[in-house]
């Protein structure tokens, strides 16, 4: 009964976390059409030194 | 230099192993050399690296540089490498996963001075594998808060945006401290 019990939480939580990187990975992608890709993309670059 | 990448790559998140560590290396200076970057210059950003190959992180080991790396399917050599560090700050503030930095390979960095669109895809793709697999990793080290830094003001404009459309959605609380932006969850 306990296990069933522990083994039903967990999965709920699995699914809970699951939900949450799904709204994570929509809100990124909107924030990343609002802000543009190419200039998030150069903000991520570092400088580089040339040879 | 013109590459062919595969668009939307499933990337992979990972801790960087010491196999991962001398692939991503070796490939990354070779990467440089062909971009006309200074091959040390590569080799001392990542050096960091080797410190935490040498005496590996626990899952409650605090304030210690964490090295993970995301990467394309079954591939050993980084896409990108991310800096990350776990802190404990009492009962009440709980656990922090943060997340310093993410650098992008040599060979991406190029591809985005050149303007190629398939290249900007992929630098996005890498962070936000980056920034979904430190979310998720933060109950591997028990943290119930992550934080993602921004480097500069520009990457630091796109968090603010990122805080209100996630600020929108259910399960989240999101707020902004100096540099950083905090993410936890409401459902834990």
């Amino acid at each position: 009964m306990q296990t069933t019990q522990n083994s039903t939480l967990y999965i709920a939580r699995l699914q809970r976390e699951a939900a949450l990187v799904r709204e994570l990975s929509a809100a990124f992608d909107q924030a990343v059409a609002e802000f543009g890709e190419q200039r998030l993309a150069h903000s991520l670059a570092e400088e580089k030194v040339e040879a | 230099m013109s590459k062919t990448y595969p668009k939307k790559e499933r990337m992979e998140f990972r801790l960087i192993t010491q196999d991962d560590f001398s692939a991503t290396l070796d490939k990354w200076k070779e990467e440089a050399v062909e971009a006309d970057i200074f091959p040390n210059e590569v080799e001392n950003k990542i050096a960091w690296i080797a410190q935490t190959l040498d005496a590996p992180a626990k899952k409650h080991d605090f304030n210690k540089l964490l090295a993970y790396g995301v990467f394309r399917p079954g591939s050993n050599i980084a896409a990108g490498i991310c800096e990350l560090v776990l802190s404990d700050k009492g009962a009440k503030a709980g656990k922090w996963l943060k997340m310093l930095k993410v650098t992008l390979a040599p060979e991406i960095v190029t591809s985005l001075e050149n303007e190629d669109v398939q290249g900007t895809h992929v630098a996005i793709e890498v962070y936000k594998a980056a920034v979904l697999g430190a979310f998720t990793e933060r109950l591997n080290h028990d943290a119930d808060t992550l934080k993602l830094y921004g480097r500069t003001d520009e990457h630091l404009r796109f968090l603010v945006i990122l805080m209100a459309t996630l600020d929108e959605r259910d399960g989240f609380t999101v707020k902004k401290e100096g540099r950083w932006i905090v993410i936890k969850t409401t459902t834990n």
